[in-house]
């Protein structure tokens, strides 16, 4: 395996001399404690659960689907290793995905949540849904525990662009799949008034451009000082807000909030949602 | 990429006050630009559609309505499902909702069922379980309460 390299030069510099199955072996416990520290609190969230049997079939294939070039985009934007062919990458995220897989099973089989009586609809629909987050963590935690941070985009300038997006994407997707299943969630939008979500958007975009301020003015990312604030708001803040957003409404419509719903009050559940989307959208970098 | 030479072109004020640190590509592409554009707009929209909503918003009290969708038998029992529509601005929260089977002023059977929420101007379905056939009988389905969210 590949990350051999990596794991060696990074961390066991000096020691050398580790067996090919040692070395991977650590890869999949990397992977396996990322999978844990990111899905655990879905693991135990009961709204989780039940998610896994009355949601709509259609939409938790979409989000199975869609998680894979998700995971294989993030793998080659930030991860453990200097990817360069999509073949690694493809491979880092069936990895994950079967990490995530195998330990939202023996949590939940050790919860009881799963057991052998149920039907295997259930127990599928139960274990699918939380693989998704734990494989994100999966990823991530054999760059994080390996030592290493999310990489700064590679390649043109577009694509550089590209990848800063779709890491607000996944920190959004990461922290909305945490909180939109609660039931706090869409209980908060109906105490709000309008005035109320209004402030809510002001206050994520602000907090989002605090984020962008401290993160990107690191001289590597395509800010620069001298960058007028407009231009990095526009560019960033306000992008990254409207990703954040969109996340909301995909996670929201995902988890069946949407249906029979006013337009208005599908508004006033995003900006609720939006709230934590856009921070782990502007906190991306530190998180993931 | 000839997109973004133009862009450079027509921004060759700004381009100099910006000028690259490594000598290169510190000038922000077209792209970065439309995208901003575009999430400006979304953003924009969505705060003007829920001001406007704050506006227009007058009496606050949900306006309950319960329509009587279809009865459906299963097994030895009748289903009659309903949806329950809010049309008022504001959303109840624990909507009892009761339906009664009446046979000649005499209530013959009577069937309950709680909603958590039913938000404003939105729906919930729903259904209660009678023993006898609604439709040898007179059928009333009414919103009975609601508490605030």
């Amino acid at each position: 395996m590949r990350h051999q390299d990596d794991t060696s030069s990074v961390n066991e510099e000096g020691r050398g001399g580790f067996s090919l199955p040692a070395v991977a072996a650590t890869g999949l416990a990397r992977g396996l404690g990322g999978a844990l520290i990111f899905s655990l609190p879905m693991l135990m969230t009961m709204e989780m659960w039940w998610l896994g049997f009355y949601l709509d079939r259609f939409r938790l294939v979409l989000l199975l689907i869609l998680n894979i070039p998700l995971l294989t985009l993030l793998s080659h934007q930030a991860g453990f290793e200097e990817t360069s062919e999509w073949r690694d990458d493809l491979r880092d995220a069936a990895t994950a995905y079967g990490i995530g897989i195998v330990s939202s099973t023996l949590v939940l089989t050790g919860f009881g949540i799963i057991t052998v009586g149920m039907p295997l609809d259930e127990i599928v629909g139960k274990i699918a849904i939380q693989s998704v987050p734990a494989s994100i963590g999966a990823l991530l935690g054999r760059s994080q525990l390996g030592g290493g941070k999310a990489k700064l985009p590679q390649g043109s300038e577009e694509e550089a662009y590209g990848g800063e997006l779709l890491l607000m994407a996944v920190g959004a997707l990461f922290l909305g799949l945490n909180v939109a299943p609660t039931e706090e969630m869409i209980l908060i939008s109906y105490k709000m008034t309008e005035w109320h979500a209004i402030a809510i958007i002001a206050v994520s975009i602000l907090l989002m451009h605090g984020f962008v301020y401290a993160l990107e003015f690191k001289g590597e990312s395509p800010l620069y000082p001298d960058t007028p604030w407009w231009s990095a708001f526009l560019r960033f803040t306000v992008v990254g807000y409207a990703i954040a957003a969109l996340v909301s409404l995909y996670v929201l419509w995902t988890f069946g909030r949407t249906e029979d719903v006013s337009l208005s009050q599908i508004l006033m559940s995003v900006t609720v949602l939006g709230f934590p989307t856009s921070i782990g959208a502007a906190a991306a970098r530190l998180i993931l | 990429m000839d997109a973004r030479l133009k862009k450079q072109n027509e921004n060759g004020k700004s381009q100099a006050q910006q000028a690259p640190k490594d000598g290169g590509s510190s000038q922000p592409s077209i792209i970065e630009w439309i995208v901003g554009t575009v999430s400006a707009l979304l953003t924009l929209a969505m705060i003007g559609f829920l001001s406007y909503h704050a506006f227009e918003k007058q009496n606050t009290i949900p306006q309950l309505a319960v329509v009587v969708e279809e009865i459906r038998p299963v097994d030895d029992v009748y289903h009659a499902a309903f949806r329950i529509v809010n049309e008022g601005n504001a959303t109840a929260a624990g909507v009892l909702v009761v339906g009664e089977l009446r046979s000649g002023g005499e209530v013959v059977e009577e069937r309950e069922v709680t909603f958590d929420y039913v938000p404003s101007l939105s729906e919930r379905q729903g259904a209660l379980i009678f023993e006898n056939d609604p439709s040898t009988h007179n059928l009333q389905i009414e919103p009975h309460g609601y508490s605030e969210p």
